[in-house]
């Protein structure tokens, strides 16, 4: 029916995080591993078709495409229980297999070369729907493939569907440790220019906040990437509630982020949720009971916060949309209290359950962000101001000649974060006069 | 009983013995010979003789044949008309006759009197108009009458057989039938005279009746519920004296009868077989069922049964609504076309009692009416019926045609609860709806609705009611419909707001802006004048710099404006009959209000996250001038929008989740637990009158700032394409400067700086109709909360919710000088 979203998953994390996602989908929608309505799903009240089509034969297949430049993460899902959920036609798999290296260069540049068979693909799949509101893209912005694939996607898309909605699930590098991908400032910032003028909004995932989250709240104290891609996904499908459960409202993504990026620009979003329990991530250590009040108080605090930020004295929300999830009891609410923050009431997949009676998730555009995106910039800096492993992005046609794009890239990075500081004051609506 | 009552006819003893017989026959018939001679003087005769002819006379007279020396008073009596006939005849006796017997005789008398009254208002009132109920009693009076002709001849044949028979032992045999004919006697008087009274009483009415005039000629008073009042009345006051209570409680018992099998067809099947219109409550058959679904008002509920107020009998007072509730529910029942179960069958769980129950309901009927006034059986039989009635109809309502999913299936699409299915069929009928709502085809938009509720892949698939949904469209724009019964209501009933006339005033900064509201007097009609000429000129005065167009449509004006499809665009249900009770039309216009409301803020916000959209994807919005003016300007529009989306979110977020939600929970708790059908539709009238306050719809003021802001929106909204030429121009103003200035080189400043000044102007400009939107919402907005502030203490608390979420980091109540004033 309407407005469906098609999503685009590029690189070995965005296919990671794509296949928890789907796994998570099917067992909320009572979808069974191979696309078929289990039988006990017949309580309705959902809608599939937002994120699934039906095939001649009954099966729910998702409007999803799987990208990747080397075939290993792709073939594991090939070869895991989903493997016959998905289109076949909708993998791609660089004929090469060699993978991007890492690098956002050579990701990027491969993408241009397959363009063609690329688009095909997601023409194919806007066709088939009636009125296609967006794409959601899932990729990290530090590998190879995700960032620089992802990135020319980005810019395509937006030349050929001027008028949808693109939003992006990303995935930021853990900055705090020593990363097996060195060049990941560079990855990061060249993502994060196209992520800036081309997406309309980006959640933002720290892998940092991630691991943050598995071992203090989880107690889980090495998570594995499979556990931090159910985070994820949990959060993915969290956030798509509205959208698969209609209520009252919000029932098209751009009703749900309208109200949360005021102007252009400022569409980095971040996220909390609560409670992560066992059910989410495997060998998690459960909490305790839940109430709405309870859930909207732990929304807020900084520690579920799935982005690592050091807010300062200014920073301050610029829009909080809560999602509350399960048998939420509009009465429960305080009346004065933060209820007036956004808050969308969803039904809970009653095909899934779950220890706790209600979960929330927020989304929240709040200026602090911009201590991830300095963070990301001052490593650039650092490497750059080293030069350091330039070498592989030289060998591709953008940066042959000289290294501008990098400097463009970093200056939009840095426009980003003035228009987020001018955000805290409160003559933000004056902003660019001052300047003059 | 009545074994009883008839011993009292009976001569006390029976005297006189076969012996003695001849004899007397003897003296009669010599007495009467000589009777014959002179009997225009019985003084003259040996008192002997008198008393035998006195007795004589006497014995005719009390059958009302006039005597010899007994006659009728004929001045009292000058017509025979039925009205004198009730009163009897009044009888002399003859001057002559001796004193000591005159005495006598006239102490007897009065029963010749009684006779003749009792004996005509049988007559009169055994008329097949006066009803069941005078039948009965005049049966039963009857039936002593019967006795007292029997009396009679027993008197008759003592008088005959024994010698010793004297006018004494007459008057012994007769005294306590004068006191029982005396008493019937006064009971026709009175049922006479209330007839009489409420005849005059009617009579002006009548005239103006006259087709009703002659069917009920008979004043409701003295047939029915009437007579039982009557009878019960006297029952009680008189009950002192057991002779009377007998009496009394004989006659009650026995005129009761056909009322009590009426009630009983009532309370048991709901129906009222009441041909002469004796019965409590009274069917009015011209009210059809079928209205239910036109008539704004629920009459059928309301009018087709309702008490006769004057004639229920005081005994059954006390279960008037309980009496009219089973019928009624029952009633329901019956015109759904179910059987009503007959109560033998019905008590099946009680079945040991039943033939008891059923066998006793004569004789528990007679002891009944006098139990009733102390309570008893029939107390019981009215609560057990009722009670009855009343699961019966609940069960019918709320099981068989499910009620609670009906209303769900309402909900959803008038409260567009899951409402994907009306976002997609509003992107489908969009270029329908734009047109004026005259030219929409409501053929197109039914169906497009049904193509969105049949896909399998809606929520509203599932629905089982979907069929039911309508497409309609209304005349009358939502403000102004609203607007329209709130002052129908304020005309009827005086509105909470005349209380808050007197309420702080100097609190509330609307009214002091305008003067004249302070010294109005409390009329409602003065008060409503006031406030229909009070908005607009409050408008006036905010709106005067704004474009003319707001102001136009804005003063309430718009109603004569046409209509575009999505503003004229509601749905309609169809209700069938017995759930037509509780979601009568009178409901369904408040659902289709809330559901205008609605639809109202979501097409707005439809519109407003267009812009959004169109901000954030084209190329002209996205793409930075490089200009600090322009960006600033852009920046200024983009938090605007951001104002308006958040004020139309909010708001609907607080009409969906703070009012029709919770209030929606409360509904089916309650009917959860309802005892009673009138519970279920109270609660339901509750409901959405809640929901209708407390969405503001109700309060004219409130609506009226409500429904500018949403104009402001739209026309910020329709003035976007503007706004994107307007941006257009200056980028190309801007590239011209920046053309020139990088190809000459500063060399030609005059004519860089005539085109950086044209530029300036035209961005000032830009600005200038910029702050107008600006001015103008924020102006609103204030206004609104200030309200809002103000009606919470009057109207409901709930609108502090919205104050609150309409200005959480009080952005609007800090920054009072307004940061949208700008330079």
């Amino acid at each position: 029916m309407p407005r469906e979203l098609i999503t685009i998953q590029t690189g070995q994390c965005g296919n990671q995080i794509g296949m928890e996602f789907w796994g998570q989908l099917c067992a909320e929608h009572g979808i069974s591993q191979d696309g078929i309505l289990e039988d006990f799903a017949t309580e309705g009240g959902d809608r599939k078709d937002v994120f699934f089509y039906q095939a001649d034969d009954e099966h729910y297949i998702p409007r999803a495409l799987l990208l990747d430049l080397e075939p290993r993460v792709i073939n594991n899902i090939l070869a895991s229980k989903y493997a016959n959920l998905y289109n076949p036609e909708n993998i791609y798999l660089s004929k090469d297999g060699g993978g991007a290296g890492n690098i956002w260069a050579y990701g990027f540049s491969q993408a241009e070369k397959v363009c063609e068979d690329i688009f095909e693909m997601i023409d194919r799949e806007a066709d088939g729907s009636d009125s296609l509101e967006g794409f959601m893209l899932l990729h990290s912005i530090a590998g190879g493939t995700g960032s620089g694939m992802g990135s020319f996607l980005l810019e395509r898309l937006n030349e050929r569907y001027p008028k949808k909605l693109i939003q992006t699930y990303s995935v930021f590098p853990n900055n705090e440790e020593v990363s097996d991908v060195v060049v990941q400032p560079y990855n990061s910032i060249l993502t994060l220019k196209r992520l800036t003028e081309n997406a309309d909004c980006v959640i933002v995932l720290d892998n940092a906040a991630l691991t943050r989250i598995a071992s203090d709240r989880l107690h889980i104290q090495n998570p594995t990437f499979a556990q931090t891609n159910q985070l994820v996904s949990t959060v993915m499908s969290a956030s798509t509630t509205m959208l698969r459960y209609p209520g009252y409202m919000n029932n098209d993504l751009v009703g749900m982020i309208a109200s949360l990026i005021p102007t252009p620009k400022c569409h980095y979003l971040m996220t909390a949720y609560t409670p992560f329990t066992s059910d989410q991530v495997e060998k998690a250590k459960s909490v305790r009971k839940t109430t709405v009040l309870d859930v909207m108080r732990r929304l807020l605090q900084p520690k579920n916060k799935m982005v690592s930020t050091n807010p300062s004295k200014k920073s301050c929300y610029i829009s909080v949309l809560n999602i509350i999830q399960g048998e939420a009891d509009p009465t429960d609410f305080i009346p004065w209290g933060p209820a007036s923050i956004q808050v969308a009431l969803t039904k809970k997949s009653p095909y899934v359950q779950t220890s706790h009676r209600v979960s929330g998730l927020m989304l929240a555009n709040h200026t602090s962000i911009t201590s991830l995106l300095k963070r990301t910039c001052d490593h650039y800096d650092r490497f750059r101001k080293r030069g350091a492993f330039l070498e592989q992005y030289k060998k591709e046609d953008m940066f042959a000649d000289n290294l501008e794009e990098f400097d463009s890239a970093r200056e939009s990075v840095q426009n980003l974060i003035k228009e987020y500081e001018a955000c805290e004051s409160p003559d933000y609506i004056h902003y660019g006069i001052a300047k003059d | 009983m009545s074994e009883k009552t008839r011993t009292s006819f009976k001569p006390s003893s029976s005297t006189g013995g076969i012996a003695s017989r001849s004899n007397n026959i003897d003296k009669r018939t010599s007495y009467s010979s000589a009777a014959i001679k002179d009997f225009t003087n019985i003084g003259s005769l040996s008192l002997q003789l008198q008393e035998y002819t006195i007795i004589e006379d006497l014995l005719f007279v009390m059958m009302g044949i006039e005597g010899k020396y007994i006659y009728v008073n004929r001045s009292s009596n000058l017509s025979s008309d039925k009205e004198n006939r009730i009163k009897g005849l009044e009888y002399v006796v003859d001057k002559s006759l001796d004193t000591s017997l005159k005495d006598l005789t006239e102490r007897i008398i009065p029963l010749a009197t009684y006779y003749t009254s009792i004996d005509a208002f049988i007559e009169i009132y055994s008329a097949f108009e006066y009803g069941f109920v005078n039948h009965a009693l005049c049966a039963a009076i009857k039936g002593l009458l019967k006795e007292y002709l029997v009396l009679i001849t027993q008197l008759e044949h003592q008088f005959r057989t024994s010698p010793s028979f004297t006018l004494q032992k007459f008057w012994f045999h007769v005294h306590p039938t004068l006191h029982t004919m005396s008493n019937i006697h006064s009971l026709v008087m009175e049922v006479h005279e209330v007839g009489q009274e409420a005849m005059e009483s009617e009579e002006d009415e009548m005239l103006i009746l006259e087709e009703y005039g002659k069917k009920s000629a008979i004043p409701e008073q003295v047939k029915g519920g009437g007579i039982l009042g009557i009878l019960a009345e006297r029952l009680t006051t008189m009950s002192g004296d057991p002779g009377t209570k007998k009496l009394y409680i004989y006659l009650l018992s026995k005129a009761s009868q056909p009322y009590v099998s009426m009630l009983h067809s009532w309370i048991h099947h709901g129906e009222i077989r009441d041909p002469y219109e004796e019965f409590m409550i009274q069917e009015r058959k011209n009210v059809k069922k079928e209205k239910l679904k036109e008539d704004f008002n629920d009459s059928y509920w309301e009018q087709r049964y309702t008490p006769r107020e004057g004639t229920i009998p005081p005994f059954l007072a006390p279960f008037k609504n309980k009496i009219l509730l089973a019928g009624k529910y029952l009633n329901v029942i019956r015109e759904c076309g179910i059987p009503i179960e007959e109560p033998k069958k019905e008590n099946s769980e009680e079945s040991n009692e039943k033939p008891t129950t059923v066998d006793r309901t004569d004789v528990s009927v007679n002891s009944d009416i006098l139990l009733a006034m102390d309570g008893g059986k029939f107390v019981e039989r009215i609560e057990i019926a009722y009670k009855r009635a009343n699961r019966t109809l609940l069960d019918q309502l709320l099981k068989d045609q499910q009620l609670l999913a009906r209303l769900r299936s309402i909900k959803r699409y008038f409260f567009l609860d899951q409402s994907d299915f009306f976002t997609h069929f509003l992107d489908l009928a969009s270029t329908e709806l734009k047109k004026p709502s005259s030219q929409v085809s409501l053929t197109k938009l039914q169906s497009l609705l049904d193509l969105v509720l049949r896909n399998p892949s809606s929520v509203a698939y599932t629905d089982p009611f979907k069929e039911d949904v309508k497409v309609e469209m209304s005349s009358v724009g939502l403000v102004d419909q609203l607007l329209r019964i709130i002052n129908v209501a304020g005309m009827t009933e005086p509105l909470p707001t005349s209380t808050f006339n007197r309420g702080p005033r100097e609190t509330f900064n609307i009214r002091k802006e305008s003067g004249r509201i302070g010294e109005e007097s409390d009329g409602d009609g003065y008060e409503e004048a006031d406030r229909l000429g009070y908005a607009p000129s409050l408008v006036g005065s905010v709106t005067n710099s704004l474009t003319g167009s707001i102001t136009g449509s804005s003063n309430s004006g718009g109603g004569k404006q046409a209509l575009t499809g999505i503003e004229a665009l509601s749905l309609d249900y169809t209700v069938i009959f017995p759930l037509s009770l509780v979601i009568s039309r009178k409901a369904l216009t408040k659902y289709q209000l809330l559901f205008r409301h609605i639809l109202y803020l979501k097409h707005v916000e439809q519109i407003l996250c267009s812009i959004w959209t169109e901000h954030f994807k084209s190329y002209y919005w996205r793409e930075s001038s490089g200009h600090p003016g322009v960006e600033a300007w852009k920046n200024r529009l983009y938090v605007l929008r951001q104002r308006m989306l958040v004020f139309i979110q909010q708001f609907a977020y607080y009409v969906t989740n703070e009012v029709l939600e919770p209030q929606w929970r409360t509904l089916e708790a309650n009917f959860a637990k309802v005892s009673t059908v009138d519970q279920v539709l109270q609660y339901h009238t509750d409901f959405l009158d809640t929901c209708l306050k407390e969405c503001m719809l109700t309060n004219a003021k409130l609506l009226r700032i409500y429904s500018k802001l949403v104009y402001v929106c739209v026309l910020f909204a329709n003035y976007t394409d503007k706004f994107t030429k307007s941006l257009i121009g200056l980028k190309s103003q801007l590239a011209g400067i920046n053309s020139n200035t990088s190809g000459s080189n500063n060399i030609s400043t005059v004519s860089s700086l005539s085109s950086h000044a044209s530029l300036q102007t035209s961005i000032e400009q830009q600005e200038r109709t910029l702050s107008k939107f600006e001015d103008n919402f924020v102006y609103h907005v204030r206004l609104l909360i200030d309200a809002l502030n103000f009606y919470s203490a009057t109207e409901t608390v709930q609108f502090l919710c919205l104050v609150v979420r309409l200005d959480y980091n009080q952005h609007y109540s800090q920054n009072s000088v307004g940061n949208a004033k700008i330079h």
